[in-house]
This record gives C-alpha cells, structure tokens and sequence, in this order.
C-alpha cells in the first residue's frame, strides 16, 4: 500500500517537473500556428507567423548573424580552449593555479560586466562595432567555458600518454591530433555544446558589442517584448524542433552507426562532408568581409523596438539608393547608455524628456526647417512643445498620452467619473494593473491631486505617495510593465494603466475593452526624430525625416504600430478606417491639465525614486 | 667494442636540485643493463634522457658514436615501455601495438602480419579486437612491450615496467622479459629500485645513488664485491665492519686479525669489511677468534636469521641449524668470505 504511494507520488512528481519544463514550450508551439495575433485566444490553424518570418528579413538576418556568430565562436573557442588547457597542464603549479582562477572570474562575472568592459574596451581602441566585434565578444566570453570542460579531462591523463606517442615516432603535433584529442574528446565536445549554447543565446553582451545594424535573435526579441509578435513563436518552434532532432539524432547515432549500410555509407562520406564543410566555411567568410566592407551611403538610425514598419526602411532604401543601418533599444534609457558609450547614429527617435536631456546636453544638431517640405504635414497642435520649443531639435515621429484602459463588463461607467480615483475604487480590489514604473505612477497620483505632473515640490510629491500608498492599502495593484499588453488581450483584470497607442492595439484585439483619460489630466507624449551632432550624412538624414512625414508611409507606418501618427492626414484616415471607433488612437488635444514630461532633475528623480520602492515595499 | 649509448659526464637539476651530478655509462649491444637505486637516485631521470623526454643540462649523449642529446625522441632509435604503460585508452590492442607503424604510414598488410607477429611473441595472440581497458595489468604490460617492440628499436627502455604487478605476475614477467630479450637481441635499459629484479634478470646492474653512480658491475660483481657502504647495504643484507689494512690479505677489526683476499690497498690504511649473514658459520666458541651470544633467532623459511651479540657489536648470521637464544657461540668464516671495501667519506 505505501510502496504503491510512494511510486504514485514519485510518478506524479516526475510528471509535474515535465510539466513545469515544457508546458511553456508546447504553449509557443501551439500559439505559433495560431491565425491571431493574440497570445491568450487560439483563433484557428495557420501557417500565417511561418510566412511572416520568412518574409521578415530583419529576423532572418538576425537568425543568420546568430548562428553564423554561434558557429564561429564555437569552434575558435574550441581550439583556443583546448589548447590552453593541453598548455596549462604542462605549466608550473603556480602560474596553472592562477590562470585557473582569472579563467573563472569571466564565468563568475554577471553578463552585463563583461559586456560593458568589453563595449568600453572597443570603444577606446576605435574598434567599429558590428559583426567582428560581437564574433571577439562571443569568443571572449566561450573560451573560459570550454577551457574548464577540457582541462580536468587533460589532468586525467597520463603524464607519459604524449611522450610515449612521440615515442613511437609521432611528432608532437601527430601526439595531439592522434592521442591526446581523441583522449579529451568527452571534455571537447562539452566544452563546445556549451560555447555553442552561451553563444547563441547571449543577449546582454551582444547588445552592449554590436553595432551598425548587427542584431542576433536575442536583441530582435528583447527589443519587440512591447508589442510580442507571434512570428517570434514560429522561429521558437523551429529552433525546439531542431534541437529535438539532434537529440534525436545522438540518441540514435550509435545504433545506427552499427548497421551495415551505414557504415558503408560512413566511408564514403568523410571526404564529401569535408568538402562541403569547406565551401560553406568559405561563403560564411566571405559575407563577414561583405559585412565589413563599408557602403559610402548608409544612415544609422536607432529606434525603439517594433516601433516601424519594415517596409518603409527597405522602400527608403530603394529610393534614395542606399543603405540603412536600422538598431533598435528597448527603453529611452538604455538608449542613452549606448550613445553616451560612443555608438554614432544618424537619427534616433526618443521620447519627448530624452530629447530635452539630449538637447541640454548638446547632443543634437538643430534642425533647418527650410530643407523640410514636409513639415506642414504635420498637425500643428503637435508642434512649439514645452520640451522642445520651436521644435529645434525634434520632429514628431508618433505621439499619444496615456489612460485608463477597462473592461466595459466589469467597470461601471458612473464610477469612472471619479477619474483617476476609480483606481482607488474598493470594488476593484485585486484587479487592478498600474504600470510599474516611477514616473507614470507619480504621474497618476499627481494629476489625481491635481498637481503639475513636473512638480519639483516635495511637499506635493510627498502627498502624491501618500495617494499611492493608500491606493496600495485599499486596491492592492498589480505592479507590471509591457507584459500589461498580453494580460489584457486576455481580459485578466478589469483595470491597467496604458500608453494610447498600445490601448489602441489592445483594444483591436479584445472588443470588451474602452478607453478613458480622466479631465483632471493626464501625460501627453511625442516620440521625435532627432539628428545627431555625430550625423555624417544630414542630406540623407533631412531625407529620412521627410520620408516619414509622407501622408503614405505615415499612415502605413501609423497602421502596422498602432500609435497616433503627427502626421494629419494619416491620423484621419487611419482614425476613420482601421481605428475606427476606437477612442484610445484619438487621443484627447484639447485639455488644458495634460502636459509634457520635461527632463527631471536628478534630485528630484531620485526623491522620486525613493518614495516609489518605499511604495512598493509597503 | 664499441659502446652503442654513451653518456659522458651528463648532469641535469629539476628546480634547484640537482638530481644528476655526472653520470659517465657505455651500454653495448644486446646487453641487459639495470639501472638499480633507491627512489630519487636518478636512475628514472637517465631513462628520460635517454628516451629524449628531457634534456641534460651538460655532458654528451652518444648513440652508435654520434651526439644526440638535441634529437626529439621521435627521431630517436629506442623505445620505452611506461611504468603505467601509457596504453592509448581510445585504440584496441590492435590499434595500440600499430600505432608506430601507422605513424610511419606502413602499408596496412605489413602492419597485420607485424602486430600478429608481436602478439604471438608476448603471447597475446588473439586479443587484437579487445579493448586496452579490459586487460589485466600483466596483459597491459605486454601490450606496452608489444607496442614499443614492433618498431624495431636498437634499444628498448623499460621504466620500472613490473611495479605494479603482484609478485607472483611479476617473477614471471621476470622471465619472460629475459626470453624476449633473447628473442630479439636487443638492448633492454632496465629501471628498478628492486635489487633482485636486478640481479636475475640483468648482464650488467648500475648501482646509483645520489645522483651518481656507484658500481658497475655483473650481478655476481656488485652482490659479492660491493664497491662501498652503500652498495653492500643496498644488494642483499650485510654486515659491515669498520677495520684496518695491515697489510695485502691480511686485515684487522674487532681486536683480531684476520686472512683475507683483499690486495691493493695501503698498509694500515682504514677500510670497511662485508661479512655477508650466509658467509659465517656458527662454531663452538672455542673454535673461532670472534665469540658471542645469541640474541635472537627467526624463522625465514630456508633459513634461520640469527643475531649474535659479540663485544662490539651484532651479528647477523643466516644458517639452517637452529642455536637456543643465550647461548655462547664462536663466528667462523674463511679469508674468501671477508670483502674490503673503501671507505666511504
């Protein structure tokens, strides 16, 4: 009776530690074949995210880089581990101990160490960052890996296994190909599987080393978390299925190595395989030295991720026949880092505070409004901005503000006319998402009282965390960032706080959902495009503005993102046709409490921040 | 005839330490030479050198007349057998013995009937799919023989190749390896630390100590007229007296004179005397100069180890007949029977 317990609850255990491990694989799978966009509702089979990322050249460029810098890496690090292991071993105890210990410092350091040292590293010696310099990188941060798998395999040897190899005539090189590699093979192939793993899922290096458009898988979906995009499920899928088939493979090597056929067929092979391996070593070089080789006209432009349509990139392209170098990051922040390590760009399109930080910081150049012919298309409500006055620096890319967005099922219209106070409405307790950041969630509770959302008083932000942590004590909110999105596709909770244009897209996913901007005022924002003081080619970059602010591409833009374009004519016709009736695209222009976020300053911001972790720590 | 290795005043220091301070050895062809000393003498460190492992740090190296010290050890016309053998775990007993051949890029129906040849001569015909991990330590053992052996070295060097046998495996290892010698006629360089290892098996025992050499010598030689103190303690038991050369045959130590063999030395020149435990007999002891008390007496199997006491020290004394404990007894033994050696300083 106990035993069978015991072997039922054993079995039960295994099953939920399966569970656990591939649940979220199978999700992907299944979403992958999903016809929506939705993460939360299976639509119906399709085949639609496979197409998308066959025809998504920036993902299968990045599939590309990935691999190519994985495969690479991989073996260079393989041969320089094992070497210096085959070298460690014959060293003096001292000098062994300590390399030992320096190689575990990069293994033990956090990702984000290494990637800055080494961003800084090439930085300063003027190393032009892309493809070659993520390749260092990569076998920077491998070689240690493979030379902890290898060496202990080495110091199982015995200490005459070389010598009696050369004994018996071979040369030290014949000794190291013929006896001790095949002898360290198990430590080998470890050490590899793990260079090969690090390398093709590192992001936080790879981010902080590449440049010039260079982006592996990682930084493709770090950078699209906002606004998740299925087709990333699809190459999920096919990158599980591929590792299946390995594993299947190994499995099932030894045993069929043992049957005939394929040992005859084995014989036959290895010249071929060699061969092959060769020529695709060859092409794989020779798109580095492609890679390397500079386009004369080429403009760098860096913005925030999924926050384009990537056609108009291509059809700029084909226009003014040149090359586009498009990054992309994933907060206003973050961007900062990178420009101020030394990375040049052409344009980049930060948000409204970030320009003005940029601005005060001489960073940008001034725009000359005559070699625009396009800025009347803007609407002109949108222009003269507190954060960039005469627009001198800044054009307006997509703009919105932010809201209130419900589950017309569950929230009473008459208590939303309490504005921002619903969010502190009992009747909503547990059901509530706000937006786990500082600033907006200052901002809420500063409108809420009725304050400047720029407020330097701290007696009013004082009062502002008091509304906070009272909104804690009566609602319990959910503190969350971008994954808001996918949670309210699903209907999760009757209340978040949202940017416009990601409600706009919400809100075309799920129809339960309504938007609402409480009078007492809320954040307007704009995203701008900017020119750099380090832009080489403003002819190109004044191009790429204009570019953008063409009613065409603006609404097309306008339609694949979601957000509210500046651009007057686009915003009317999406607002009518693909918007239509929906209330979170049309942003409100006409309230005197709305405001711009201006740039903080850093006594303020970090009094804010303070009171924001005693907030949630309550 | 001429001397197929020669090492000429080689010296060499591992960090500091100097482990040889001049090793000057002719070893000729088809001779069983041991290299015989207690761990740390340098005997170990002679083979390397030799092999081409590691490098002297003076003196010369000749092979058949021509300096080879610079040469790699893949150039070099010997080959070793390892004390742990240093098999090649990923190749088969087939693969291991081939592996020099292969090297050489040998065509593949020479190096079949080669490997079996070698097989058959080490006795392991029918082993070739077998995998080295699978052997015992005796069948490793031929396997490394067989592996060096097929090459046809002029020379074969052998680094303690028995120690990690049990004793049984290892007396007939002992005499087999003696067989195989005589089956290829070669020269076997030979490192032990076990002196009747060394005495069965060698034409020629080089005693070594301290990083020098202390006698050269055939097994008979060194067992019978140890050079020094140390040789006469290291090969077999002994009892070593310190005395004085009267003069030629005629010696004297613990108040009496004795006849002796032992010519050469200066008249009343400090020596030091052998008396091996089997050369003395044990007497009435009114019989014999040297008289004593029996101290203790052991069991050894084919003989008695007997201590006598006498008024200057203890004897030891290896004999068949059985002598009560306290009993006062006289020490025999003929001029033949006493050695003189040099002093040591």
């Amino acid at each position: 009776m106990l035993k069978k317990l015991a072997r039922i609850s054993s079995g039960l255990y295994v099953a939920l530690c399966f569970a656990f491990f591939y649940v979220p694989i199978i999700i992907t799978m299944i979403f992958s074949f999903n016809s929506s966009r939705s993460f939360a509702k299976y639509t119906g089979f399709s085949l639609r995210w496979y197409q998308a990322l066959i025809n998504d050249s920036e993902i299968m460029a990045a599939v590309g880089v990935s691999v190519s810098v994985a495969l690479f890496a991989t073996a260079i690090s393989t041969v320089l581990g094992t070497i210096t292991a085959i070298g460690l071993s014959k060293s003096r105890r001292i000098l062994k101990e300590w390399i030992l210990n320096i190689n575990n410092i990069p293994i033990m350091n956090p990702d984000i160490v290494t990637a800055i040292g080494l961003m800084i590293l090439f930085t300063s010696l003027k190393i032009e960052k892309g493809y070659i310099t993520m390749l260092l990188a990569h076998i920077c941060f491998c070689t240690p890996y493979v030379i902890t798998s290898v060496y202990p395999k080495i110091r199982e040897l015995d200490n005459n296994i070389a010598n009696a190899a050369m004994d018996l005539g071979a040369t030290p090189f014949q000794a190291l190909v013929k006896v001790i590699v095949p002898m360290i093979k198990p430590g080998i192939y470890a050490g590899m599987l793990l260079a090969f793993t690090m390398s093709i899922d590192d992001f936080v290096i790879s981010y902080f080393v590449s440049g010039n458009g260079v982006e592996n898988i990682s930084m493709i979906v770090y950078n699209a978390t906002k606004r998740i995009n299925p087709t990333i499920n699809a190459l999920s899928t096919i990158v599980i299925l591929a590792i299946v088939f390995a594993v299947v493979v190994v499995k099932l090597a030894p045993k069929v190595r043992s049957t005939s056929w394929f040992c005859a067929l084995n014989e036959k092979i290895p010249k071929k395989t060699r061969r092959v391996f060769e020529a695709v070593c060859g092409v794989l070089i020779f798109v580095i030295l492609l890679r390397c080789g500079g386009d004369a006209k080429t403009l760098k432009v860096y913005n925030a991720g999924e926050y384009i349509d990537d056609s108009l990139v291509t059809a700029f392209e084909e226009e003014y026949g040149c090359k586009v170098i498009y990054e992309t990051f994933d907060s206003n922040e973050s961007m900062y880092t990178k420009v101020m390590s030394g990375e040049k760009y052409d344009i980049i399109i930060p948000s409204d505070y970030m320009i003005e930080r940029l601005a005060k910081e001489k960073f940008l150049q001034e725009i000359d409004k005559d070699r625009l012919k396009n800025l009347g298309n803007i609407m002109p409500r949108l222009m003269n901005q507190p954060f960039d006055p005469e627009n001198k620096y800044s054009i307006p890319y997509f703009w919105g503000n932010v809201g209130i967005l419900y589950d017309k099922t569950v929230v009473k219209t008459e208590d939303l006319e309490a504005g921002w106070e619903v969010l502190r409405n009992p009747a909503y307790k547990d059901n509530i998402y706000m937006y786990n950041s500082e600033r907006d969630s200052f901002m809420i509770a500063l409108k809420a009282l009725g304050y400047s959302l720029n407020t330097s008083d701290r007696a009013e932000l004082d009062r502002a965390y008091k509304w906070l942590v009272e909104q804690k004590e009566r609602v319990n909110p959910i503190y969350m960032g971008d994954e808001v999105i996918d949670s309210m596709i699903a209907g999760n909770k009757a209340m978040a706080i949202v940017y416009s244009g990601d409600a706009a897209y919400i809100m075309s996913e799920n129809e339960n959902l309504g938007f609402y901007t409480p009078q007492s005022g809320t954040n307007l924002w704009i995203d701008g495009m900017v020119i750099t003081n380090e832009c080489k080619n403003d002819d190109l970059a004044y191009k790429w503005i204009d570019f953008m602010l063409e009613p065409q591409n603006a609404s097309l833009n306008s339609e694949t993102v979601g957000y509210s374009s500046p651009v007057e004519e686009a915003y009317k016709e999406i607002s009518m046709t693909v918007y239509a009736d929906n209330e979170a695209y049309v942003p409100r222009q006409d309230n005197q409490n709305d405001e711009f976020f201006r740039y903080q300053e850093p006594e303020i911001k970090r009094y804010c921040a303070e009171l924001w972790t005693k907030v949630k720590s309550q | 005839m001429n001397a197929l290795i020669e090492l000429k005043n080689i010296t060499k220091t591992f960090d500091d330490q100097q482990i040889l301070k001049g090793i000057n050895l002719k070893i000729y062809e088809n001779e069983f030479l041991t290299l015989l000393g207690p761990s740390g003498c340098g005997k170990t460190t002679t083979l390397r050198i030799i092999a081409g492992f590691d490098e002297s740090d003076g003196g010369e190296l000749l092979f058949d007349g021509i300096e080879i010290s610079k040469q790699p050890p893949y150039k070099r016309e010997v080959n070793t057998v390892f004390q742990k053998y240093a098999l090649f775990p990923h190749l088969n007993v087939f693969d291991n013995i081939a592996f020099g051949l292969n090297i050489k890029k040998t065509e593949k129906s020479v190096v079949k009937q080669e490997v079996e040849k070698m097989l058959k001569l080490v006795g392991l015909s029918g082993f070739e799919k077998r995998d080295v991990t699978s052997l015992s330590g005796g069948q490793q053992q031929r396997v490394a023989i067989a592996r060096a052996l097929i090459n046809k070295p002029k020379v074969l060097l052998l680094d303690e190749p028995l120690g990690a046998l049990d004793a049984k495996l290892r007396k007939e290892m002992q005499f087999e390896l003696k067989k195989i010698q005589k089956e290829v006629g070669i020269t076997f360089i030979y490192v032990t630390h076990d002196q009747e290892e060394a005495l069965s098996m060698s034409d020629t025992v080089v005693v070594m100590n301290d990083g020098y050499i202390q006698q050269i010598g055939t097994p008979t030689d060194v067992y019978n007229e140890p050079e020094n103190r140390f040789v006469a303690q290291f090969i077999g038991e002994s009892n070593i007296i310190e005395g004085t050369m009267i003069r030629d045959c005629l010696v004297a130590f613990d108040d009496f004179e004795f006849e002796c063999v032992d010519k050469g030395f200066k008249e009343n020149e400090e020596i030091e005397v052998v008396l091996r435990p089997e050369d003395i007999d044990i007497v009435a002891a009114d019989k014999a100069k040297l008289t004593g008390t029996v101290t203790s007496i052991v069991f050894k199997g084919v003989h008695y180890e007997i201590m006598v006491q006498s008024k200057y020290r203890q004897y030891m004394i290896h004999t068949t007949d059985y002598h009560e404990v306290g009993l006062e007894v006289g020490l025999a033994f003929g001029p033949e029977d006493i050695h003189v050696m040099w002093k040591m300083v």
